[in-house]
């Protein structure tokens, strides 16, 4: 039995016995192994951060291959939510490439009586967490951490985007966030 | 010796002697050097400046690490360029370099990227994007909103060609450079490549 060098590919040399049969299916075999490192569409149930508690829902799914990971996470919220205080994160299904401090994917968030927010996520080097950031205002375009409250729990009025009257964290909105990262 | 129609892998057709060996050989060698060559690669994704003086990043913490992978006409790529203690960001609007150049025809393509400013508001980021167009080759230019409360976008910049450089970079930082240490520009994305 000769392999491959790089990957290990089995083929039938000389000192085989002659089964083409099952030296076309070890081939076979081997490249689909070789090509899928994991099963794809996995589902996963990602975790909010510990401030919050309270989802209609949490969904998520990912795919990781060849040093990727494909993944998209939705969090929506119900009536009793609450957001917590200070920066808001998601987890990840798997750690992140420690080769860069911070890898970039789109996020978008739904407060129902404002409207909608595009942010991004911020995908932390090493980990298997995703802070989310989002414009700091209805009218400032620069991100900040997504927060629903300062440290002091004050809310409305301390959140990130900042909404004097209303919370952030508020029945029937959601935030989505996805993306190819490297792991 | 037939070949299949992508990627070329050899396989024997009927006017060749029958050597089993040799087949299931050559086929397995040319599926793992197709497997390989979609292997994550290293690159060094690099800043320049339009204007005098260049772009330039030196001190304590400056980094670039770039990595990608192309698979079936795809680039996915990631980038990380940390500006160091003594950074100094040039004039004029900056570029910055993808591993390998967008495919020819289409006009315009666009990798989501963020930029850091350290010492704006506390620490902010921009939402942003790499604009790769195929007469640029590796060239993309980065774009931003042009400032906190102007939603257009304009071409990276940490400061104009004028004589009163501090603020008026893109996006405009009052009475800052938009380049500084400490700061960062993050970019992931997937693009088309040739052929």
């Amino acid at each position: 039995m000769g392999t491959t060098v790089g990957l290990g590919l089995r083929w039938a040399d000389l000192a085989s016995t002659a089964k083409g049969p099952e030296a076309t299916m070890n081939l076979a075999n081997d490249v689909e192994a070789a090509y899928r490192s994991v099963a794809a569409n996995a589902t996963n149930n990602p975790t909010w951060s510990a401030t919050g508690t309270g989802f209609v829902a949490r969904e998520g799914w990912y795919r990781n291959r060849n040093g990727w990971c494909d993944f998209g996470i939705q969090v929506v919220f119900g009536s009793s939510t609450t957001g917590g205080r200070m920066s808001l994160q998601v987890a990840l299904p798997v750690a992140a490439s420690a080769l860069f401090d911070e890898q970039v994917c789109e996020a978008s968030y739904y407060q129902p009586q404002i409207g909608h927010f595009k942010g991004q996520g911020r995908i932390m080097g090493g980990t298997a967490l995703c802070r989310i950031a989002m414009p700091a205002s209805l009218s400032l375009q620069y991100l900040k951490d997504w927060q629903h409250a300062n440290a002091a729990g004050t809310s409305p009025g301390t959140g990130v985007p900042l909404m004097p009257s209303n919370a952030v964290v508020y029945n029937g909105g959601w935030m989505c966030v996805g993306g190819r990262y490297m792991v | 010796m037939g070949t299949t129609p992508l990627f070329g892998w050899r396989y024997e057709d009927l006017p060749e002697d029958p050597d089993g060996q040799e087949m299931f050989k050559d086929l397995a060698e040319d599926v793992e050097a197709t497997l390989l060559s979609t292997a994550v690669q290293s690159y060094t994704p690099v800043i320049a400046s339009t204007g005098t003086p260049a772009y330039a990043n030196t001190g304590t913490g400056a980094a670039e690490v770039g990595r990608y992978a192309v698979r079936n006409g795809w680039c996915d790529v990631v980038g990380f360029i940390r500006f160091g203690s003594t950074v100094g960001g040039g004039k004029g609007g900056l570029t910055v370099t993808l591993p390998l150049a967008p495919r020819t025809g289409i006009s315009e393509q666009w990798i989501p990227a963020r930029l850091y400013t350290p010492a704006y508001q506390g620490g902010v980021w921009w939402d942003g994007q790499l604009q790769a167009v195929p007469g640029l080759g590796v060239l993309t230019v980065p774009r931003f909103h042009l400032s906190e409360t102007d939603i257009r976008t304009g071409q990276l910049q940490s400061a104009d060609t004028g004589a009163a450089p501090a603020g008026s970079g893109i996006p405009a930082l009052t009475g800052q450079y938009t380049i500084a240490g400490g700061g960062y520009l993050a970019f992931n994305g997937r693009y088309r490549v040739n052929p």
